[in-house]
């Protein structure tokens, strides 16, 4: 049964997943190269650090874009379909969902996978200077919860009902018109900040995504 | 460049007119060169009498006034028109001074800067476009052309008016500290991003004396921020001293005619490199720069509180980091030790990841995935 949900999700997304593992394991090597410097100054190893630190900011929207991807497409036919296919097997749902999630997750470990390959890759290329290290086990490790959020975010979304959704989109909708309209009103307080805040920092879901992605850092 | 975008299309706009009024009485047609000649005459005699025109208005307006804004010994002048801006300029101006002088704000040398707005205000744009503070080459822009400076923010504006009054502050201390600082006497509180750009040097920097530092030496520290001995020996390794000639050959072209920096750079004597690097001081440069050292400054002041400043610019005929110490009021091993724990603190937030943060987002993967289970897709809506 796994299996068969695993090549029909392969089916629908395998695509997406060849472009996301080649990505990840371009990604580090792109991040390198400025690393060919022989005998760097400590002004090279600053310019290093800078552009390795432009390039972090592509690690969290890599994972991002992965969990996305077979976040959505894990549930996509099982709507269009109107879930008949899980209506006839044999299975309780939250076995059905463990199927789609277990799935998922497999799928989600070749970019993964392919990441940790290509910051291994990268770091042995690099001519790091002194002083600085390479941090290739702590980015794969970093950029893999990173996607499993956001795909369990999107995963959970997905399953739900079209009246979760709404609901969802509804306490969204309300706080941002109450923002606009206490606003309006001549209030000075940001409710939109705070919230978001909360959901980037430490203990927010978010939190993983933000910060330094440092293949090289000190 | 053209600029503002108003004008440009209104000068743009004006050409093709000028153009079009040209060629079409004409048909098209091809003029004479005495046709042309005329033209041209009476075109720069219209450009003189209009250029004349501008001048003597000019001069007919009445002169600006100016007011007076004061924030201890700083004057800022501002013309009526943009005072309330400039008065909350001030009023930011006024709190960094107090954050990081508190009392002796008074013993800062009077300092006057004329602020003056530039470039058109419209109904459409009625901020200011520019902030010229007259003399000191210092500009601020609108936010939309640069990401870095605005002029319509106080807080970014204060904050360069208070490196303008940092720079005069200059003339107040002994030139031997005033050097050591290279002429930035930085009396305000050490930001994060200077703290952690200090950090990064030490780091980094592969001299031997720094990584000394780094790894706790606090005798090594203080000659690496050229408070100790201060010499060619102390402060490089030999082969450090032979990679400095060996890369100011590259951009001083007295050291390629010297046979000393040749027998150094190539054949490895350190005795020449020492040579070359006391014939030539300017290519030696102290181990760390001259940003960390003034991390230092900021650091003693911070810890000396109130009246640090003034006992730093009584103590000017000391060596500077005793006269540091004293403006710190502690010993100047401990304010070197309360600095290398400062900056050593300042280790920017790297991508190894910590065990609460790892474990934060496994406990939201599985929180997400439970309730994805218990959704509820049997019933379609």
């Amino acid at each position: 049964m796994f299996r068969q949900i695993l090549l029909t999700q392969w089916k629908w997304s395998g695509l997406g997943i060849v472009v996301a593992g080649v990505a990840a394991f371009a990604l580090p090597i792109l991040t390198v190269q400025q690393a060919g410097v022989a005998d760097p100054t400590w002004l090279d190893a600053l310019a290093l650090l800078s552009a390795v630190e432009e390039w972090s900011r592509a690690y969290p929207l890599l994972a991002l874009a992965i969990g996305l991807l077979l976040g959505t497409t894990a549930w996509s036919r099982d709507h269009r379909n109107q879930h008949v296919y899980a209506l006839t097997l044999p299975l309780p749902r939250w076995h059905y969902v463990l199927l789609r999630y277990g799935s998922g997750l497999v799928l989600l470990a070749a970019p993964m996978v392919m990441l940790w390959f290509g910051a291994m890759l990268a770091a042995s290329m690099a001519s790091v200077p002194p002083g600085l290290q390479t941090y290739p086990h702590a980015l794969a490790l970093r950029f893999a919860l990173a996607a499993l959020v956001a795909f369990s975010l999107l995963f959970a979304i997905s399953a739900g009902t079209a009246r979760t959704a709404g609901y969802v989109l509804s306490i969204v909708g309300v706080v941002l018109v109450g923002q606009l309209l206490f606003s309006l009103a001549g209030g000075e307080t940001n409710l939109i900040e705070p919230m978001f805040d909360r959901m980037i920092t430490w203990p927010g879901p978010f939190d993983i995504f933000v910060g330094r992605w440092m293949l090289i850092d000190v | 460049m053209c600029e503002p975008r108003i004008r440009c299309v209104l000068v743009r706009s004006a050409a093709v007119l000028s153009v079009l009024l040209v060629v079409l009485p004409s048909g098209g047609a091809a003029q004479s060169a005495d046709t042309y000649r005329e033209r041209v005459q009476r075109l720069e005699q219209r450009l003189e009498r209009l250029t004349a025109e501008q001048e003597r208005r000019a001069e007919a307006m009445p002169p600006v006034e100016l007011d007076t804004l004061r924030v201890g010994p700083v004057r800022l002048l501002t013309p009526i028109p943009v005072q309330s801006f400039v008065t909350a300029v001030a009023a930011q101006l006024r709190d960094s001074l107090r954050t990081s002088l508190a009392g002796d704000t008074v013993l800062l040398p009077p300092v006057n800067l004329l602020l003056r707005p530039r470039g058109p205000r419209t109904a459409a744009r009625p901020g200011l476009d520019r902030l010229e503070v007259q003399g000191v080459h210092q500009w601020f822009y609108r936010e939309e052309e640069s990401r870095f400076q605005q002029a319509d923010i106080p807080g970014p504006v204060a904050s360069g008016l208070l490196d303008v009054i940092r720079l005069r502050t200059r003339v107040m201390l002994d030139s031997t500290l005033s050097l050591w600082l290279e002429n930035d006497i930085a009396f305000d509180s050490l930001t994060v991003i200077q703290a952690q750009t200090a950090y990064l040097e030490l780091a980094i920097k592969p001299w031997r004396i720094v990584r000394d530092c780094y790894e706790g030496r606090l005798d090594r520290c203080r000659d690496a921020l050229a408070l100790g001995r201060q010499s060619v020996i102390t402060w490089y390794t030999a082969d450090e001293r032979r990679h400095v000639v060996e890369t100011a050959r590259e951009w001083e072209p007295r050291l390629g005619e010297d046979p000393r920096a040749q027998q150094c750079a190539v054949g490895g004597d350190d005795h020449a490199c020492v040579a070359v690097l006391e014939a030539y001081p300017h290519v030696l440069r102290e181990p760390l720069s001259a940003l960390t050292r003034q991390s230092l400054l900021r650091i003693a002041l911070q810890s000396g509180g109130t009246g640090a400043f003034g006992r730093l610019v009584r103590s000017d005929t000391l060596a500077v980091l005793d006269a540091l110490a004293t403006a710190a009021a502690v010993p100047a091993d401990s304010l070197i030790a309360r600095w290398h724990r400062a900056i050593l603190a300042a280790r920017p937030r790297g991508t190894v990841l910590t065990l609460g943060g790892g474990w934060t987002a496994f406990v939201w993967v599985v929180v997400l995935g439970v309730a994805a289970m218990r959704s509820t897709r049997w019933r379609i809506r």
